[in-house]
């Protein structure tokens, strides 16, 4: 009787500790979060270490938006291009690639490669420092690691993938135009006539808006796993991968309560 | 920082001690009742067998660990881990040189240097900055090197380079932690002699933890031997060959000459 009781209680043991490690994690972020957002607007920042932010988080991650956005209009007018076909609706193929890649596909689709790039590329960097010393150096100069480190990743990620996103709609919307021509067949004049005439800017907004956030969420995260890291190598490979994972859903969950906020009309 | 327990001006301002320090480290005592008296002005050796304790005691004293119990006093302030502006007072009088470094790949050699006095809230002019890490950089024998990358010099430059960092700004406690570790023989005198050379010419307060026994027994004016944790001796190297303990005479056997 006692081993089955015993039996019977590991998977609530399990279920226990799995929902202590998520609150920890939950509670840690958000306290993090606050900390950010407490230094963030106060006057001192270091603006070498955020000018170099910048540089690091954006103008290296134009190549992969760039590729990224590219393939994502082209799929979005071939999907639509059976629709199109069918009926013969050419003058919505604008409407229809646009909308999916200004709203949705562009942001999220930009938001997971910028995720997989910088966010798990800022954890690795911020774990390093935390196994060879260098965020306790950093503490003995009197320095908040917060303030110094993860502020300026928080603002360049929030400023760049916002700008990523804009660059990214371009591009997306060009994939879908030569695509539209080469594949479909149909004049670019009619795919850019289309996007124009479908009142879109709603829609663009919301990417924009959805790119805010997703930069603070993968900001929050990164900063998170990588200042937290504990053991040597193993524990820094673990720390990428919980960051690379989480973000991914954060991503998810804040598309989709922007999305019900925004409402369907985009 | 300022209790009852911070000494009256005048009386013991210059105190730097530890009074039975217990720190643990994934529930395992890395420092066990603890005690250890710093004199001001003096260049202090510790040795002991690997994992005694040295470095989670230097960190201790760098403020960057904090003791499950005991008491840290610095300066004649009693650490208080709740005092976040004292804490950034203390720590602006601390220069430490890391076990592995901690130097900033990000910035060159000149700007490792360089950092702790640019993060200061009222750093000097530049120029004065700019000479003080060029001056420093050739005290170290690496003169030149300011704007190389740090993978563009041997990790000898390296160690060198944050002993430098450790040092600038003039700080009261200087903390360094196996500053020869890794190096050939040549290097590592060299290196000691550099330590000694700075600490005579500022009169700074170092504590210098390394597993090179000779050399620190050449240069230090008192050693101090970890042994699980606790400081077993205290004294001068004449002192330690006479000591009673088998393990201290077995890392200071005699005196040796200056």
């Amino acid at each position: 009787m006692k081993a089955l009781a015993r039996f019977s209680s590991v998977p609530v043991a399990a279920a226990g500790r799995t929902l202590l490690a998520a609150c920890r994690v939950v509670g840690g972020m958000s306290t993090l979060q606050v900390r950010i957002l407490r230094a963030t607007f106060s006057a001192d920042h270091d603006y070498d270490e955020t000018l170099r932010q910048f540089h690091q988080v954006g103008v290296r991650s134009v190549g992969v938006v760039v590729a990224t956005a590219l393939l994502t209009g082209a799929i979005m007018v071939i999907q639509s291009g059976d629709f199109v076909e069918r009926t013969g609706a050419t003058s919505l193929v604008g409407w229809a690639a646009g909308t999916a890649v200004l709203a949705e596909v562009g942001p999220i689709l930009i938001g997971l490669m910028f995720s997989g790039r910088v966010g798990a590329n800022n954890t690795a960097e911020l774990g390093a420092m935390v196994i060879t010393d260098q965020v306790d150096a950093v503490r003995l100069l009197g320095l908040d690691p917060v303030r110094y480190l993860a502020v300026p990743r928080f603002l360049a990620m929030i400023v760049m993938l916002v700008l990523l996103t804009c660059v990214g709609d371009l591009f997306a919307l060009l994939g879908g135009a030569v695509t539209c021509q080469v594949l479909l067949q149909i004049d670019m004049h009619v795919f850019w006539q289309s996007v124009f005439e479908s009142h879109l800017l709603n829609y663009f907004a919301m990417g924009l808006v959805k790119g805010f956030a997703f930069g603070g969420a993968i900001a929050v995260v990164s900063c998170h796993y990588g200042l937290a890291v504990k053991g040597g190598a193993e524990g820094l490979g673990r720390a990428v991968n919980n960051s690379v994972v989480t973000a991914a859903i954060a991503i998810f969950v804040v598309n989709f309560v922007i999305s019900a906020l925004w409402g369907g009309g985009g | 920082m300022s209790d009852g327990s911070t000494d009256p001006p005048g009386s013991r301002s210059d105190r730097i001690d530890a009074e039975h320090l217990v720190v643990r480290l994934g529930g395992t005592p890395a420092l066990d009742d603890c005690d250890l008296r710093l004199e001001k002005g003096l260049l202090h050796g510790l040795a002991g067998p690997g994992g005694s304790g040295k470095t989670t005691l230097l960190k201790t004293l760098a403020t960057l660990r904090f003791p499950d119990s005991g008491t840290v006093t610095l300066f004649g302030v009693r650490v208080d881990p709740a005092d976040r502006e004292g804490l950034r007072s203390l720590r602006s009088r601390i220069g430490m040189q890391f076990q592995n470094l901690a130097l900033f790949d990000f910035l060159d050699v000149g700007g490792n240097v360089a950092f702790p006095v640019r993060q200061d809230p009222n750093p000097p002019p530049p120029d004065v900055v700019e000479a003080e890490v060029e001056s420093l950089l050739a005290a170290m024998g690496l003169a030149g090197t300011a704007r190389l990358r740090l993978n563009e010099i041997s990790g000898g430059m390296q160690r060198r380079v944050a002993l430098a960092r450790a040092v600038m700004g003039r700080p009261d406690l200087c903390l360094l932690d196996d500053p020869s570790s890794g190096l050939d023989p040549v290097n590592s005198s060299r290196i000691f002699e550099r330590i000694r050379a700075i600490q005579r010419e500022r009169g700074t307060t170092m504590v210098v933890a390394s597993h090179d026994v000779d050399r620190l027994a050449r240069v230090c004016d008192r050693l101090h031997v970890l042994r699980a944790g606790r400081a077993v001796f205290s004294g001068t190297l004449a002192e330690a060959a006479e000591s009673a303990d088998p393990d201290v005479r077995t890392f200071f056997p005699r005196p040796l000459a200056a």
